[in-house]
Parts: structure tokens; sequence; C-alpha cells
């Protein structure tokens, strides 16, 4: 029926949250915007029309607003899911600054040799660079954990 | 002047909310309701608002809930637990003390 504007509002409100969170508040979420629609339809004796939906998301308030109200719960496998693309988007930068540190290095050492220790230094220096980053990265986590 | 209202009156309901929603709770009601019976009282709330304050409630297990999908269409209920109301008691008796410094503090603007 009007399930466009309800769903384009519940998917904005739910975007940063884990799968099953997400699920169970779109569920909630347009239970309520149905309800009220159907109270207002009701006072005025007429049926639920796309005038009334539009008067009940703009009373529910900003979608980024409410979103924001929602406290943070990422399962395992949400955080597993962010954990691989990081590991991906770390991994292709550090290819890309690996070739042009080797470039780089191959015009002051002309005979440069590409065997498995250069590699394996290589993958331990990324080893330790991505760790860093790591350990960061959960210290701005935890940091959000305390304020919701 | 109405901004600088409304900051206020955003903060000061946040915690009342919170308040209000486990006083309310010990029959169990879905959100709708909720909202509907909260009003009657007098504590008008934003729809947007109540489903995360639900929600964060429910984390601190304050709240529990379940689905009842028998009716129209399948809602969510909500209800106080043992713990929401031990803390509710807390609550209460620290929301009193705040209101008689208030009503201290405001005899004093009228003292003068």
């Amino acid at each position: 029926m009007h399930n466009n504007l309800i769903n384009k509002y519940i998917k904005k409100v739910t975007k940063d949250m884990g799968s099953d969170q997400r699920k169970e508040v779109s569920k909630e979420l347009e239970a309520h915007i149905l309800d009220s629609a159907d109270a207002i339809a009701a006072e005025k004796n007429v049926k639920v029309d796309e005038a009334i939906i539009r008067k009940v998301i703009l009373r529910m308030g900003s979608a980024e607003e409410v979103a924001a109200m929602y406290p943070i719960e990422k399962t395992f496998s949400d955080k597993a899911l962010d954990t691989l693309k990081d590991i991906g988007r770390f991994a292709i930068i550090f290819l890309i600054i690996s070739v042009i540190i080797w470039n780089v290095l191959r015009i002051y050492i002309k005979d440069l040799p590409f065997d498995t220790v250069t590699i394996f230094i290589f993958l331990i220096v990324f080893m330790i660079l991505f760790s860093i980053h790591m350990i960061s990265r959960f210290k701005i986590f935890s940091k959000y954990f305390k304020e919701t | 002047m109405g901004k600088v209202f409304e900051k206020f009156e955003t903060e000061v309901k946040r915690g009342v909310l919170q308040l209000g929603v486990i006083c309310l709770l010990d029959k169990e009601q879905y959100g709708y309701e909720i909202i509907k019976n909260l009003n009657n009282v007098g504590l008008k709330v934003e729809e947007g608002t109540l489903y995360p304050l639900l929600r964060r409630l429910e984390k601190d297990e304050l709240l529990s809930s379940h689905w009842e999908t028998s009716g129209p269409r399948p809602r969510k209920y909500y209800k106080t637990t043992d713990f929401g109301k031990e803390i509710r008691f807390k609550w209460l008796i620290s929301y009193k003390s705040i209101n008689t410094a208030v009503k201290r503090l405001e005899d004093n603007i009228q003292g003068k």
C-alpha cells in the first residue's frame, strides 16, 4: 500500500544497525507507523492514505535523530563482517604502498632480490601495522560503548 | 527563546520518560499503547523517542519483551522486570528529592 514511504524511513533509521537489531526494530517501527495511521484514519473516518502516513512519519522525527538514539548492538557476526571489510581495505592500501616503496628502493638498490625473504619481511611489516591499526580501532570502539 | 526552552525540556524529559515507562509497565503493553497511556497522564512523548528508549531499558534488563503475533499485526510487548522494579523504587526516591530541592529553590525566588 504505502510500503515504499514506510520502508524508506525505516531503512534510514536502521542503516547502521547490526542485522538482528535491524530486523526487530524494522518490524516494531512498521507496526507503530501502521497503528498510528489507523488511529488517525479512524478519527477522521477515512481510510489510511499517503498523506496520513506522511503525517505519522513526520511526527516520529527525523530518521537520523531517531537512529542516533538507539544503542549500538552489534553481534559477533556483524563485527566479523566489519573486521573482514577492514582487513580488505587495509590489504589494498598496504599493497599499493608496498609497490611504491618497492619501486623507490629499486632506484637505490639496483639488484634488489625479489625472493621469499623479502616477501616475508613485507608480510611481517604488514602484520605489525595491521595489529596497531586494529588496537587503535578497538580503543575507539570501547569509547563508543561507554557513551551508550 | 523557543530553542532554549526545548533543549531544557528534552534533557529533563529523557530521565523522566525512563521513570514513566518503568512505572507504567507493570502490565505488559506495546509501543503505541505506551505512548497513548503516557500522553493520557500528561507526559507527552515524541513517538520516535520512545522506541530507542525501550530498547535501551531492555538492554539494561529493566524491561523484558516478547512478540505477539496473534493480533492484526505483530507487536512487541514490554513489561517491567523485577530488577526494573527495584531500580524504579530508587529512581522515585531520587526524583522526589530533586523535586523537593527545586521546590525550595522556587520558594526562595518568590520570597524575594
